[in-house]
């Protein structure tokens, strides 16, 4: 089976440029925690996790110290983070050298690199534009629920 | 045979006849038959051609003549052509050496004999086959007239010592000649001990260096170094130990007792038994040099019988010094010759190191008797740093030294023992090298006991050790990395010759049942030319492998077919290489290696390893509640199988993989047996009989096991064994030195056995065939399992025994007839209800010197005791103690597993760490057991001290360090003392969050716990580290002084304890170890609390004026005068263990918290966490007021004094000073 039988085509995805804020949309609407990036040329660039979004809003030690140094300090900075980067673009957090797949390759492939990696989700580049992702779910679907 | 002509030299490329021998050149000489003659040629031989002790030229040889060639005298003979048609003209025979070979060892030491005594000193190195590496000539007593004021200023040491007053007696004294016209050569030994030990004693006699030693000393030292043809003065070996030391009575021998130091500095008890008995450990390996000599000659003559006695006097001797002189450095205060850790830290531990940099040290790397052993075994690798610096200490040995270590060099004997391939030499052999380098040999007692020592000195914080001072703080344990140094070297010498086990075969033996189904096997297994040389008392190891059932069911559990071939480790290939029919493999079929492995039950770490590699949840919580040793590997497997753990990885994969199962199960270890005979004495044993009680129970029901039938594996195999006879067993002989019969056979003996307990004393009742009489008390059960042993009835027969048989569950007992022991009437009683009952007889025999041996199970051997401490009048206890100090107490105690469901009570860790005190007793914890230690610490042979830093707190980690726990003989004696478990605390998955210097992090609850108890944990250990410090107080420090007082010598050392405190503990403590703790406790406790409150408090606590008085007047108080400055000493050492005490108070609040709440804790009690270290901080406070105010007292004030730095370390802790290398 082949990774074009299973991904999926249309994936939730950014430009570069975009607002962080608008990143958040993207990521709520769509409830993928990974969105893939394409450049200004629609080709692909990368991807962006939400887990990067949480981790810029966690203050450091400085932050703390600098804020009032409680804990409930951090709590608040982590809010004020997060408010102050809305407006920022993404381009800095995004991941570009993301491991992909090829629509022709084997899912069991995939599926390893998934694994070994940590990957949740991985974008399908043909010719350096994106045709879809795979994800975990979308292996367990084809190759379990469906076999 | 050899056709003319014919080459002798030494080079086997050059010459046809080969003389190995150093003296020989590489062509030497050459035989030619010259028109009907033969002659010899000398062909420019660098130690010339010898006929008829002639050197000569050329010369034709006629019948009879000698012929000598370097060591080899060589006998000729010419075979005659006419007479035999079978041999040509032209041919010739040579015969080997004739008479002793000399080896060229044989050769130094004759020479160097010969050539001292030819120069009436022995300057160039004591050498000599009568006294080994000492002087042959005692050390002179008296200088002549002129150079009397040295000879008067040695009696004034110890005093001037005391009073700190030792540098201007030496600024005073006059600067005598020491050139050869006013000193003759044979007073410079003298002069260099003498000169040598007062400079350092001017060095050292304070803890601040004095700018430069005195002329009295330095010109007069610097002469008599020069003029021994040291490039440096620095005090040697010899000085210290081999030229340092006078007979009491000059008639008797050179041992402790008989001795005196020549020029002692504090003439303490610490000092004269460490010098004395390194220089008495030298005299007792006397015989060894010419034991080597001898089994090199007995490899040259390839004499294998001669070989045998040379290494079994080696053997002996290692023994012996290993066992009988070493122990004389005794920290059991109550022994014959005590040494105090503490005392030799602050005097002895210090003196020797050098004063000027690059000089050698007398360290015990400089012992030239351990160069020559270790050139006799070829060790070759040098690469530690305790190698180098020995290699490079022997570059300063006096020439005859030199030469004998490079000529011991010469001949192999372990090449000749590897091609024999005699058992018995490889036997041998290997006995000897385990005697130098084993677990239990001379090298493995050293390690240990220098751990101790080391252990206590950088705790008491020798400052300087010989080379480098103690500054680095308190948790990072110097102590540890010196051990790994000596570790290293032990690695370093010579590996034994094949695996270091012994083969014998199993004979048929004997099953006896008792009423209850427990049985006891009598097994003998021959050792007939295997070379085993052991003594009564001594164990045996017997490698067992696992029978085909359970092999059956782990290969099933493995989903395997047992054909596989599975891949070994280096520890598993070594302990392969040690079964019988097994050489050097790579890999083994599975069935094969588990027979071989260790399937049960589950230890400890393979516990953990499982967890590691599977995160099955449900062993996990197997393993949290220690139930692991209810379970064997085959349970386990099928556990985590069940898990989704995938078991055919065990044998799937390669060694790099983690679950490779040799890198998770360890193959199984010797397991240990007294033996039950005894050969006679000087003899090899044939047979070695064991007695082996059947160990079988039934596996918990817990919710962690079920109950199922657990079989003893090597009982079980060794029954197996003795049923079907013939089988090879690999075994290895463990030498008990703590478990050996009185040397005077005049002495009684007592023994008290339980069970197999009685094994033993079937050995001593063998060997005891000397005047003293023997007791053997021994426990059974029923009448059944009593079994007549034929040692034990001839020794009755002959009077030498009485024994007393104790039925505990059958109204019996024995009565001798005069031939045979045999059960009759009686009542059911215990061993200690016989003790009771004859009190008065064992009484008299205590008092008549008589050794006591124990032989059982833990709970037995307290019995024992305990009954024995009722008996005697007076303090049991002490009397206890005492015999144990005196070696006539020895335990040989085993544990009897009983599964672990017997638990006992439950322990916090609140309650152990407030058990550092006499008052409050002294316990320990160990692999999550609890130990009452009180009565231990007088009993451990490695003295009070190490078991007193060790108490209050989980001593696992030391414990193990040491090896304790791989010495059944030892591990079992902990079961003696236990008194229950920590309790584990339940957090569940309780978590939080902290804020740390890596950011925010969300931590266990769990872990927090364990930052508190580590805590605790440290400050107890501080606590224990500095009462032991400043109770050097109360110890005789110099001879003459009244223990009690408070000298200078000893005030100065609680300055710079005191120094120590602030500087390695306090600051560590504050600045590291609480501010985490209480960075984690507010992150968990209370969102709102300022982070970086912690380190205002601090700051603020160091600004303040009481704070800065009390840290920058430490040095300023040795200016005061003596009365003020003992005022300020007692403060001292008062309150800095107070101040532990109180943050120990006011930390074990917040733990008891944890104790109550547990997963709950944060909720119910975080304002307690806080405030409890808010307390802490406020004993701090507290402190630093009271010194304050003490210190003001006495006059002293801050003024602009600014706080002393400590130097940073140099050179090697513990081994000498910096090497210029």
């Amino acid at each position: 089976m082949l990774v074009s039988d299973v991904m999926t085509a249309f994936p939730a995805h950014i430009r570069l440029g975009s607002t962080i804020r608008r990143a958040a949309e993207v990521v709520s609407v769509s409830e993928v925690g990974q969105l893939m990036v394409i450049d200004h040329d629609g080709r692909f660039a990368g991807s962006l996790s939400e887990e990067d979004l949480v981790r810029a809003m966690l203050p450091g030690f400085d932050d703390v110290t600098a804020g009032g140094g409680t804990l409930a300090d951090a709590f608040r900075i982590f809010l004020e983070k997060g408010r102050a980067l809305a407006d920022r673009v993404i381009d800095p957090l995004v991941v570009r050298d993301t491991a992909t797949v090829s629509p022709a390759d084997e899912l069991a492939r995939a599926a390893i690199v998934m694994v070994e990696r940590g990957i949740r989700r991985l974008p399908v580049v043909d010719e350096g534009n994106l045709v879809g992702t795979l994800s975990r779910a979308d292996l367990c679907r084809a190759v379990i629920y469906h076999s | 045979m050899c056709t003319l002509p014919v080459t002798l030299g030494r080079d086997a490329g050059a010459a046809a006849v080969v003389l190995d021998d150093g003296a020989v050149s590489r062509r030497h000489a050459r035989l030619e038959w010259d028109d009907g003659q033969l002659a010899l040629t000398d062909l420019g031989s660098s130690n010339g051609t010898f006929v008829n002790d002639t050197k000569i030229t050329r010369c034709l040889l006629g019948v009879g003549d000698r012929v000598r060639i370097g060591r080899y005298e060589l006998t000729w003979a010419f075979i005659d052509p006419d007479r035999t048609t079978t041999l040509d003209a032209n041919q010739l025979t040579m015969l080997r050496p004739v008479g002793p070979p000399r080896v060229a060892a044989r050769r130094v030491v004759e020479g160097a004999e010969a050539f001292n005594r030819r120069a009436g000193h022995e300057l160039d190195g004591f050498l000599s086959f009568a006294h080994g590496f000492l002087p042959a000539e005692p050390p002179l007593l008296a200088f002549p007239e002129s150079h009397r004021a040295w000879d008067e200023m040695t009696a004034r040491l110890p005093e001037l010592f005391r009073g700190l007053s030792l540098r201007r007696a030496f600024d005073a004294m006059p600067v005598l000649d020491a050139r050869p016209e006013a000193l003759p050569d044979r007073y410079l030994l003298r002069a260099s001990t003498m000169l040598g030990v007062f400079a350092h004693a001017y060095q050292y006699m304070a803890v601040d260096p004095p700018k430069a030693l005195p002329d009295s000393l330095l010109r007069p030292w610097t002469t008599v170094s020069r003029r021994l043809g040291k490039k440096q003065p620095a005090v040697s070996y010899i000085d210290l130990f081999f030229y340092n030391w006078r007979l009491r009575d000059p008639a008797g021998p050179r041992v402790l007792d008989n001795m005196d130091l020549l020029v002692p500095t504090w003439d303490n008890a610490a000092e004269r038994v460490f010098y004395l008995v390194t220089t008495e450990f030298a005299m007792g390996l006397t015989p060894v040099l010419g034991a080597m000599v001898e089994a090199q000659e007995a490899v040259v003559a390839d004499d294998p019988a001669a070989l045998e006695r040379s290494l079994l006097v080696i053997l002996d001797r290692l023994r012996y010094v290993t066992q009988v002189v070493y122990p004389q450095i005794d920290p059991n205060p109550r022994g014959r010759s005590p040494l105090d850790q503490v005392l030799w830290a602050k005097t002895v531990g210090t003196a020797g190191v050098p004063i000027f940099d690059g000089a050698p040290s007398p360290s015990g790397t400089a012992q030239p008797q351990v160069h020559a052993i270790d050139a006799f075994l070829e060790r070759r690798d040098y690469g530690s740093m305790v190698g180098q610096q020995s290699t490079y200490l022997a570059g300063f040995f006096p020439r005859h030294w030199r030469e004998l270590v490079a000529a011991l060099r010469e001949v192999s004997v372990r090449q000749y023992v590897e091609d024999t391939r005699d058992s018995t030499l490889r036997g041998v052999y290997n006995a000897m090298l385990d005697a130098y380098v084993g677990d239990r040999g001379w090298m493995g007692l050293h390690r240990i006991k220098a751990y101790g020592f080391l252990e206590v000195a950088f705790k008491v914080g020798r400052q300087v050790t010989t080379g480098a001072r103690f500054t680095g703080l308190f948790k990072d344990r110097t102590w540890d990395k010196v051990d790994g140094e000596l570790a290293t070297v032990r690695e370093e010498r010579r590996p034994p010759v094949g695996a270091p086990v012994v083969f014998g075969t199993a004979r048929r033996g004997r099953v006896v049942t008792g009423e209850s189904g427990s049985w006891t096997c009598y097994l003998d297994i021959d050792v007939t030319g295997q070379g085993v040389h052991h003594l009564p008392g001594d164990r045996v190891g017997v490698l067992a492998e696992n029978d085909d059932d359970l092999v059956r069911r782990t290969v099933a559990a493995l989903q395997a077919t047992g054909d596989e071939l599975v891949p070994l480790t280096p520890e598993w290939r070594t302990a392969v290489a040690g079964r019988a029919g097994f050489g050097e493999v790579d890999v083994l079929p599975l069935r094969t290696l588990l027979r071989f492995a260790r399937l049960r039950p589950i230890g400890r770490e393979v516990a953990k390893r499982l967890i590691r590699l599977t995160a099955v949840g449900a062993w996990q919580r197997v393993v949290d509640a220690r139930m692991e040793d209810q379970w064997e590997l085959w349970d386990v497997l099928n556990l985590l199988y069940a898990g989704g753990y995938d078991v055919t990885r065990l044998w799937k994969g390669d060694l790099r993989e983690k679950d490779a199962f040799c890198r998770v199960v360890p193959p199984e270890p010797f397991r240990l047996y007294s033996i039950a005979s005894a050969p006679p004495p000087g003899e090899a044993a044939t047979t070695l009989r064991l007695v082996v009680a059947g160990l079988g129970y039934t596996s918990a029901r817990t919710p962690w096991s079920y109950p199922r039938e657990r079989r003893g594996t090597a009982s079980h195999f060794l029954r197996r064994a003795a049923q079907e006879g013939r089988r090879h067993l690999s075994l290895r002989i463990v030498p008990t030195p703590r478990f050996r019969l009185p040397t005077d056979p005049g002495r009684p003996v007592v023994m008290f056995a339980a069970g197999s307990g009685i094994a033993p004393f079937l050995g001593f009742a063998a060997a005891r065939t000397g005047p003293g009489e023997n007791r053997l008390y021994l426990g059974i059960r029923s009448p059944e399992e009593f079994v007549q042993h034929p040692d034990l009835e001839t020794a009755a027969a002959e009077g030498r025994l009485r024994l007393s048989v104790a039925f505990s569950r059958a109204d019996a007992g024995v009565t001798f007839d005069g031939a045979r022991h045999v059960v009759g009437a009686g009542r059911r009683r215990r061993v200690d209800d016989v003790i009771r009952t004859e009190a008065d007889d064992l009484w008299a025999l205590l008092e008549r010197g008589a050794h006591v041996y124990v032989c059982g199970s833990a709970r037995f051997a307290v019995a024992v005791l305990d009954a024995l401490a009722e008996i005697v009048p007076g303090d049991g206890r002490e009397f206890l103690r005492r015999l144990t100090a005196d070696g006539r107490l020895s335990q040989d105690v085993f544990t009897t597993y009983l599964g672990h469901a017997q638990q006992g009570p439950r322990f916090e860790v609140s309650e152990l760490a407030l058990r550092t005190t006499a008052e409050a007793g002294y316990w320990m914890a160990i692999g999550g057991a609890v130990f009452d230690v009180g009565e231990f610490l007088h009993l451990h042979i490695g003295g009070p001290h190490i078991v007193r830093n060790h108490v209050g707190l989980d001593a696992t980690a030391a414990y193990r360090k040491i090896l304790h726990h791989a010495h059944a003989e030892i591990d079992a004696q902990l079961a003696m003392y236990q008194i229950g478990h920590l309790r584990r605390l339940e957090f569940g998955a309780r978590w939080g969050v902290v804020l740390t210097e890596e950011g925010l992090r969300a931590l266990p609850l769990e872990e927090l716990f364990r930052t508190w108890v580590r805590f605790v944990y440290l400050l107890v250990g501080m606590e224990n580290a500095l009462t032991a410090d400043y109770g050097f107080t109360t110890v005789a420090a110099t001879a003459g002084e009244d223990p009690a007082e408070l000298t200078p010598f000893k005030a100065q050392f609680v300055v710079e304890a005191h120094r120590r405190f602030l500087v390695s503990y306090l600051d560590g403590l504050l600045g590291d170890d609480l501010r985490t703790l209480w960075q984690h406790t507010a992150g968990f406790c209370d969102p709102h609390l300022d982070l970086r409150s912690y380190d205002a408090d601090l700051s603020a606590l160091a600004d303040r004026p009481e704070t800065t008085l009390v840290r920058t007047t430490v040095s300023a108080v040795r200016e005061l005068d003596f009365p003020r400055v003992a005022t300020l000493c007692r403060a001292y050492a008062h309150h800095d263990v107070r101040l532990l005490r109180d943050l120990k108070a006011a930390i074990l609040t917040g733990l008891r918290a944890f104790e109550t709440h547990e997963a709950d804790v944060v909720e119910r009690a975080g304002a307690t966490l806080l405030a409890a270290v808010g307390e802490a901080l406020g004993a701090v406070a507290a402190y630093y007021r009271r010194l304050a105010d003490l210190t003001r007292a006495q006059g002293v004030t801050a003024d602009d004094a600014a706080e002393e730095t400590i130097p940073p370390d140099r050179g090697i802790p513990g081994h000498g000073g910096p090497l210029p290398v």
